[in-house]
């Protein structure tokens, strides 16, 4: 579906209005983008990073047992991707997409729970339902939708910003190997979501 | 926690012969009998006579190594210690015999590992999440099988555990590596990047924990000498510690540590074990219950 960009971004200053609401920024001026991805994804940090909103179009933001606002950070290129995707996701025939953590204010270390997503550009995703409902969901239930799923790592994947997605569902593996320029990879523990990396936006020398 | 442990006889009842080789270990004595999974069960395959045992079989469990590694046998006995998730994705650490069943069921056991001597098993808790490891890790824990006693060395944990042989200490990914005195429970920071110790030290492997580095390190430096890519999940070293076995998805190699060359690939072959002479490797491609033999040149 095509959106005019003016309906998502008021300002038209890259950040979308549902951002900018969830931010507290003024929607009617143009903001600068002074978010930055220190260092690697397993050793960086988030200067400046932007808070993703709530939930808009065809996403939902579901924060587990985390701390309200403490683990949905990234860098804006980040949550650009997210919010593309969600809107080639944007289908009344299946559920919201579920987008978890991100990184930490601020980013820097979260182990144990992630070696990574410390510089705002790493994403974990929820598997689609085949119920029609919101949710958790592992690739080993009854619940899980494989066919969806492989659609909304499609939607991530026609985003030229992302890098790679981890999954433990090797059909996933299979299904995308020879149309994804390797940038889907098998890595056990990512069975009740699956995980997005982008391209560091200003570069891996910072 | 809920511990429960039965009687058992850890190196009694069964042949005695020590374990090594398998996924996840790194023992050194040949052994005979290899460990094996499928969905709901575990078994012990024979490589001489090429009979199976299934040890344990529960309908209600999942074995599978999306969760990471699945099971381990012990490097003294016939005892295997393996994960398995139930319906509502909590975890159950298992340690069964052939002969006497279940001899411990671990509520939230999420990584494991064994004891040089095939005593204890070093395991982390942690209740299940959504993303990240898809744990939280709370504790590290030693559980005597011997006494059924279980006693806690760290109340935090972390991604994974791993016993070495080479100087008896337990290694922890967290943050960064922690060594534990399994006598003290005294921990310290290393500066090593992995955890899994060839049985001589002198080098580690480093799966990939979201993406991080994969690869073969010396221990002494912490210098990567083997960059592993696509990541692979696991490692099984030779006795010599010269080889070793690396598991991916798509094409599992056989390393020649010294060179640091690829010795050769095994396409989509998972569950890889040495054979006792360690000339030839054993495997299951996914989907398929036969075990498959290969040349080990």
């Amino acid at each position: 579906m095509c959106y005019p960009s003016y309906s998502i971004d008021s300002d038209m200053d890259g950040r979308s209005t549902a951002v900018e609401s969830e931010m507290g920024t003024n929607a009617s001026s143009a903001d600068d983008n002074d978010s930055i991805a220190g260092g690697t994804p397993t050793n960086g940090t988030l200067d400046d990073g932007i808070r993703i909103a709530n939930s808009s179009t065809d996403y939902y933001y579901f924060r587990g047992g985390d701390t309200a606002d403490t683990d949905n950070w990234g860098t804006l290129a980040l949550v650009n991707t997210i919010e593309h995707a969600g809107r080639c996701w944007d289908d009344e025939d299946h559920p919201d997409m579920g987008v978890g953590d991100m990184s930490l204010e601020g980013g820097d270390d979260w182990t144990p729970d992630h070696s990574s997503h410390q510089n705002g550009i790493d994403v974990d995703v929820r598997y689609v339902r085949n119920d029609g409902e919101t949710g958790a969901v592992t690739i080993t239930s009854g619940d899980y939708d494989e066919s969806l799923s492989i659609a909304l790592i499609a939607c991530f994947l026609g985003r030229g910003r992302t890098a790679l997605v981890y999954t433990s569902d090797q059909d996933i593996v299979d299904y995308f190997e020879g149309i994804s320029e390797d940038r889907v990879e098998y890595l056990s523990g990512h069975s009740n979501h699956f995980h997005v990396r982008i391209t560091d936006p200003d570069g891996t020398s910072n | 926690m809920a511990l429960l442990v039965a009687a058992i006889g850890v190196g009694t009842g069964v042949n005695g012969v020590a374990g090594a080789g398998a996924i996840g270990s790194d023992s050194l004595a040949p052994v005979t009998r290899l460990a094996f999974y499928d969905d709901h069960s575990i078994s012990l395959y024979d490589t001489l006579t090429g009979a199976s045992l299934t040890v344990f079989s529960d309908g209600a469990l999942l074995f599978s190594e999306i969760h990471g590694k699945v099971l381990e046998r012990s490097p003294t006995s016939d005892v295997v210690a393996a994960m398995g998730t139930d319906e509502a994705q909590a975890a159950h650490l298992l340690v069964v015999s052939p002969s006497a069943g279940v001899l411990a069921d671990i509520p939230d056991g999420r990584r494991f590992s064994w004891s040089p001597d095939g005593g204890k098993v070093a395991y982390i808790t942690g209740p299940y999440r959504e993303g990240g490891l898809e744990f939280s890790p709370s504790g590290l824990w030693i559980m005597d099988l011997e006494t059924g006693s279980a006693r806690r060395l760290d109340e935090h944990g972390g991604a994974d555990v791993h016993w070495a042989r080479f100087d008896g200490m337990i290694y922890v990914v967290g943050d960064s590596v922690e060594r534990y005195d399994p006598m003290t429970g005294s921990g310290t920071e290393t500066s090593h990047r992995g955890i899994y110790f060839s049985p001589d030290g002198d080098h580690y492997f480093a799966p990939s924990y979201e993406g991080s580095t994969s690869g073969i390190f010396r221990t002494r430096t912490d210098q990567l000498v083997l960059d592993l890519y696509p990541h692979p999940a696991a490692v099984a070293w030779s006795s010599d510690s010269r080889r070793a076995l690396v598991k991916r998805y798509r094409a599992s190699s056989m390393l020649d540590i010294h060179a640091g060359t690829v010795i050769r690939t095994f396409d989509r072959l998972q569950q890889l074990h040495w054979t006792a002479d360690e000339q030839r490797v054993l495997g299951k491609r996914r989907n398929s219950t036969a075990i498959q033999i290969f040349s080990g040149d």
